[in-house]
């Protein structure tokens, strides 16, 4: 049985890494073989998932989850004092839970499902079911650059539509499938489609697939990405760092000298950014020379953001 | 006998990475990405089995000098075994080599011809074929090879050709030697697939060296190979510019004597205002 751990896409919140989360996920999955079955039994998901909130003291955590038709959540309190998961809409009902005990429910249909605590009716939630789940970067990407985003269906479906809305409702603007994307070939599992688009402007994307669409999420484009430059002298030559800000890990770069017989800026060297949306390069060519560092799109040459101009002094002697 | 592994391989090509025309008589010049970029098939030189990709060229630079293909080194009366695979994901055609100035028995000639076309011929993505070439005594010299598949006339518009390089039984070989493809590449006319100065390449020498210039041209026009500063002999007579038609080769040898930077370019003047135009540098020593 294979219960992976899903997140809330809307909250962004993680089970914590490591040990202690498997150790938890496997309790829960001993606490609730009957739920975790039914979800794995149901027709349509390729891999049911296990979606976790708690209950505190006097709130919901989190209070909102995106999940997947077929997907299951569990609530687990928390706190000290006795709650319940109520929804009229659902019809599920935990009845009363005591401190530490969990709640589980699966969801066979696509939908809003709020709920409510009956004894503390303030307390609120709601779990949003779709037909398919769209992920993609958080944070800003620069205009102009491919954006990768994942599309989690369920079994059966092999392809997805990607809609983007700038400002002029939605439109067509890519397909998802298995093996489309970029460096997604190690876990192109069951269940999980591609897509690589490219971000033109801000935009709201969604996916649609045969039984509906999924979420919509927000990707902002920025044309403000900054490059700093800083040279440090080493002895195989002078070793220059580069920072893209607002982060971009995976942006490609590339460093650039001023060359007289290239009669203007010439790329010799190629890099992705790394996880600090950092690049590093070694400058060996003997003398004084013109270097910048470059953030350019799929094509490598497209430029993005251009970073000051140091000047690197090669290897000595 | 020597063996070498190629494939076709899918990449992103720009043709002035420079980004303009340093020689535009307006000044300006600019050529972006929109212009000079374009996903292509080359062909690309691999370790045994097609383990590792190499670079066709050195000294390598940023897009790892893809156009042309690997150079194929022999000499008169090797065998040469070259194992093509067709790994072209891009385009996802069938795809072949053919080559010049080599004996070969029909199945290696990698030609397609309906009805007579043998595995050679169409290799198709994912499939690999090897071609059976001997050096006899008549190829001595440089020649072309390229896409003789059905997809050809796009795949040498896209860059999908390469060289031999045999030298003759007791030929030395030269202290330099300068591979020089003229070709159209997208809008531009180009030496291995960049076009103006500062793109093409920088061949570079020092006074004294034996040079040897692999001149070779395809598609669809006619050059004219001129360098500055220099003459070379053809059958006695001094020559400072030759010309050669699709798939036509020679070389061209001199003792390195003229220190400076020069021009080499096709002087056919409307390839030179579309590209067609390099330097050559020689150092005193």
């Amino acid at each position: 049985m294979r219960a992976r751990l899903a997140t809330g896409t809307a909250t962004r919140q993680r089970p914590p890494a490591g040990g202690r989360s498997a150790s938890r996920a496997a309790l829960l999955a001993a606490a609730l073989p009957a739920l975790l079955a039914a979800a794995l039994a149901l027709p349509s998901p390729a891999r049911a998932e296990l979606a976790f909130a708690s209950m505190g003291y006097d709130y919901f955590s989190p209070s909102h989850l995106d999940v997947l038709v077929g997907d299951a959540v569990s609530w687990r309190n928390a706190s000290i004092r006795e709650h319940d998961v109520h929804s009229d809409v659902g019809d599920f009902d935990s009845g009363r839970v005591g401190a530490g005990a969990i709640f589980g429910h699966n969801f066979a249909e696509p939908g809003d499902y709020p709920y409510i605590c009956t004894i503390h009716t303030f307390m609120t939630g709601d779990v949003a079911v779709y037909a398919l789940l769209l992920s993609g970067p958080t944070t800003p990407v620069a205009r102009g650059s491919p954006v990768a985003l994942e599309v989690r269906a369920p079994d059966g479906v092999g392809e997805a539509t990607i809609e983007a809305d700038a400002g002029g409702g939605f439109r067509p603007i890519g397909k998802a499938g298995p093996g489309a994307g970029m460096g997604h070939q190690e876990h192109a599992g069951a269940g999980m489609l591609h897509a690589t688009v490219k971000a033109t402007a801000s935009a709201t994307y969604r996916a649609v697939g045969p039984s509906g669409a999924s979420q919509e999420i927000r990707i902002e484009v920025t044309d403000n990405s900054e490059v700093s430059l800083a040279a440090s002298a080493s002895r195989g030559g002078d070793v220059l760092r580069a920072k893209a800000v607002p982060e971009q890990p995976g942006a490609r770069a590339i460093l650039q000298l001023h060359l007289r017989e290239r009669f203007g800026w010439w790329p010799v060297a190629r890099a992705r950014l790394d996880e600090q949306s950092r690049a590093r390069f070694v400058v060996r060519r003997r003398g004084g020379v013109r270097a910048r560092v470059v953030l350019v799109g799929a094509d490598w040459a497209t430029q993005l953001a251009v970073s000051p101009v140091v000047v690197a002094r090669g290897r000595r002697g | 006998m020597r063996q070498v592994w190629v494939a076709a391989v899918p990449t992103t090509w720009n043709a002035v990475p420079n980004g303009h025309d340093a020689l535009a008589h307006d000044g300006n010049g600019i050529i972006g990405p929109e212009r000079s970029v374009f996903p292509t098939v080359v062909y690309r030189r691999y370790t045994r089995g097609w383990r590792r990709p190499l670079r066709n060229a050195s000294p390598a630079k940023v897009d790892n000098e893809l156009i042309p293909g690997p150079l194929l080194r022999a000499r008169v009366g090797d065998r040469l075994l070259v194992h093509f695979k067709n790994r072209d994901t891009l385009f996802k055609r069938s795809h072949s080599m053919h080559f010049h100035g080599v004996e070969y028995r029909p199945s290696s000639d990698g030609v397609y011809l309906p009805g007579f076309t043998q595995k050679g011929g169409d290799v198709k993505p994912g499939q690999s074929f090897t071609y059976r070439l001997r050096a006899g005594p008549d190829s001595a010299g440089v020649w072309p090879y390229h896409d003789h598949s059905r997809s050809m006339h796009e795949s040498i518009l896209g860059g999908l050709y390469g060289a031999l390089s045999i030298l003759g039984r007791r030929e030395h070989r030269p202290d330099r030697e300068f591979v020089s493809f003229f070709a159209a590449v997208g809008e531009f006319e180009g030496i291995n697939g960049r076009a103006f100065v500062g793109n093409t390449p920088i061949y570079r020498a020092r006074v004294g060296q034996r040079i040897q210039w692999d001149v070779l041209a395809i598609g669809s026009e006619h050059h004219t190979f001129h360098v500055h500063g220099h003459r070379w002999r053809r059958g006695g007579v001094p020559e400072d510019t030759r010309t050669l038609g699709p798939a036509e080769s020679f070389r061209v040898h001199w003792r390195e004597d003229a220190p400076g930077t020069w021009l080499y370019h096709c002087h056919v003047e409307e390839h030179m205002e579309k590209g067609m135009i390099g330097l050559y540098r020689v150092s005193r020593r």
